[in-house]
């Protein structure tokens, strides 16, 4: 084995094309690093929206909230079900009503798509008191058109400030609460009471989803083997985790994929000044590399020796890139969300999964840009190698 | 001279022809030699002889064309590249013109390098660094780099790496040509010492009448013929 302090020096010796090198690939290890950041930030805020505990009813084969409904009388029949939990003779179900609308920006970029949840008391008090925090203000009366809106959702559209008032379907909806959901999908979304709701965008009748808490997360087995026997209402049941992270699936995939075609668009660069940097270093150690030869180290071990070599200048690339990724860890950004077309405000999120991924990936870099180099130099010939 | 009368070297018929052009260019032509072991020869003769060819087929870095070639007790032609270099670490020491030290490790690293092909422990390697840069006369120059140190200086280090893993042989191929007359003084009696007070066997090829001299045979090759 060829002392790793050799390589290190070595290195070191030729600072500054090797400095060039680990900056370059830092830049391609953070655009990875954010990219991922990206969507484990959407992951997480669609995935913390539901909760394994929970179950929402949609209708049969629908993929969101936007294109459910559930009949009054079905929402009444499944609540009723033995597997939902009970409070106080009550269910412990929200049936809520989901309508998109469009609100101008207070930036005035134009109107953006923003969610409009209709609410009952008893379902926000049995169920989503918890989750859905109010931390300022106070929760909408019923029967009003008063809302609340989420923190996310706070001074982004116009009107939207506690005590303003939103325009939309010929009405006013003053602005008296708002509520903080944990960084949840529902900070970004307007609450309201759901009859009013219905009747302002004619939607009476249905409502869009029922979520209820499971009287315990084993039951739910049974709770969907009863929604799935039963041919009245058209309705299907999952847990409510699982529901927002498949809403999830297509932004994440989205920014996945493209975040991955950038970032291996610009490894070619960076794996290429890499490949650049040890071939001038193999060039420029020939005569280290033939002595080493003829003191007995074999092919292999000089092989293994600048593929080291090179796996060291990408490591230390990985450690600024994933240094710099992380200063954007708490970083908020504003996408729209694929499954129901309104606004969502993420968060990227650096953790252990982007810092070994990003690792990966500058490894993988680093294996690929110094293979042939090392390649060469296991090959150097003893003989002129070793002569003046 | 302590030799035995047992060879260590031992060549038959060696030859080695260089193609170029689709030109062979004969460079060894039907080499005969034995080298005692114990023995410290020194080859001379004119630039382009095929002295370095030669010393560098004993050695087991050249391949030859044809011709067998028996060096500690091993026919070094037959053996795959692998198992020459492992021949090599346990076989040879070698010291080069310009010393050829690794320029980012100290005195001491440098000398440690063949032993990091042993099985030897850290602490035992240690130990036979510091009684070869002893010897050597550089136990104070331990922790300096070959920038740090003068062409003589160097050339002792290598010296002591040639030594430290107590090889067979020694190779030197005009281990004073690039020194001035005193450190070139001082490696002659060096390697005069080794092979006096220790047995080993050098094999030294160079230019320099002088310095061959301090060998103890002394053998002409010409136009790929030894005389
Ligand atoms: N790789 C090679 N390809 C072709 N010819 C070579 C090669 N290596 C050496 N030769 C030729 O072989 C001959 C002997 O070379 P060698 O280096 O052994 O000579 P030398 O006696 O050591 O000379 P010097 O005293 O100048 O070092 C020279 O004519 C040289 O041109
Ligand atoms: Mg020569």
């Amino acid at each position: 084995m060829i002392p790793l302090s050799y390589n290190i020096r070595s290195i070191a010796r030729r600072r500054f094309s090797a400095g060039a090198t680990i900056l370059g690939l830092a830049m391609v290890v953070a655009v990875f690093a954010l990219v991922m950041m990206a969507a484990t930030g959407v992951k997480k805020t669609l995935k913390g929206t539901g909760s394994p505990a929970n179950a929402i009813f949609l209708r049969k084969g629908a993929t969101s909230e936007l294109v459910s409904a559930i009949s009054r009388d079905g929402a009444k029949t499944f609540a009723a079900d033995p597997n939902v939990a009970q409070e106080g003779g009550k269910a412990v179900a929200s049936p809520e009503l989901y309508v998109i609308a469009q609100v101008d920006r207070v930036d005035g970029s134009g109107p953006a798509n923003v969610a409009f949840r209709g609410f009952t008391a008893d379902g926000y008090n049995l169920l989503r008191k918890d989750t859905v925090k109010v931390v300022q203000g106070r929760l909408p009366r019923e029967g009003t058109s008063e809302v609340m809106i989420g923190k996310a959702a706070l001074g982004r559209y116009v009107g939207a400030t506690l005590g303003g008032s939103i325009k939309k379907a010929r009405r006013e909806w003053p602005v008296v609460g708002v509520f903080d959901a944990d960084g949840s999908a529902f900070d970004s979304e307007i609450w309201v009471d759901v009859e009013q709701l219905a009747q302002a965008f004619n939607r009476t009748g249905f409502y869009s989803t029922m979520t209820v808490k499971l009287r315990s997360p084993s039951d739910f087995p049974a709770l969907k083997a009863v929604v799935d026997a039963d041919t009245r209402f058209l309705a299907e049941v999952k847990r409510e985790d699982d529901y927002y992270e498949s809403v999830s699936g297509g932004l994440t995939a989205f920014i996945t994929i493209l975040g991955t075609i950038i970032a291996i668009f610009f490894s070619f660069g960076a794996t290429l000044g890499a490949m650049i940097t040890m071939y001038a270093q193999v060039a420029s150690r020939v005569r280290e590399i033939g002595t080493l030869r003829a003191l007995g180290f074999r092919r292999r071990t000089v092989l293994l020796s600048f593929i080291i070599e090179s796996l060291m200048l990408s490591l230390a690339g990985a450690v600024v890139g994933c240094a710099f990724a992380s200063l954007f860890g708490l970083v908020k950004f504003t996408m729209v969300n694929f499954g129901t077309f309104t606004e969502t405000r993420f968060q990227l999120s650096f953790g252990p999964n982007v810092a070994i991924g990003a690792s990966l990936f500058a490894i993988f870099m680093g294996l690929v840009g110094g293979i042939l180099p090392a390649i060469r130099a296991a090959r150097i010939p003893i003989v002129e190698a070793t002569k003046g | 001279m302590t030799t035995n009368g047992k060879s260590i070297v031992e060549i038959r018929n060696l030859r080695k022809v260089y193609t170029r052009d689709r030109q062979e260019v004969v460079v060894l032509d039907g080499i005969n030699l034995d080298i005692a072991e114990g023995a410290f020869e020194a080859l001379m003769g004119p630039s382009g002889s095929g002295k370095s060819t030669l010393l560098n087929l004993i050695a087991g870095i050249d391949a030859p064309t044809a011709g067998t070639l028996r060096v500690a007790g091993e026919d070094v032609s037959q053996l795959s590249e692998g198992q020459r270099a492992a021949w090599r670490a346990r076989h040879i020491g070698f010291i080069f013109q310009f010393y050829n030290l690794l320029p980012v490790l100290s005195a001491e690293e440098n000398v440690e390098m063949p032993l990091l092909l042993t099985s030897l422990s850290g602490a035992e390697r240690k130990k036979r660094v510091h009684t070869a840069l002893g010897l050597v006369g550089l136990s104070d120059r331990m922790d300096h780099t070959p920038k740090q140190l003068s062409g003589g200086q160097q050339q002792r280090v290598a010296i002591a790496r040639a030594l430290v893993a107590d090889p067979t042989i020694i190779v030197a191929d005009e281990p004073t040509g690039d020194l001035d007359r005193k450190s070139a003084e001082e490696v002659l009696q060096l390697l005069t010492t080794l092979n006096k007070t220790m047995g080993k066997t050098i094999v030294m090829v160079t230019h320099d009448a002088h310095a061959a001299e301090a060998a103890t045979v002394q053998r002409r090759l010409d136009k790929g013929v030894l005389t």
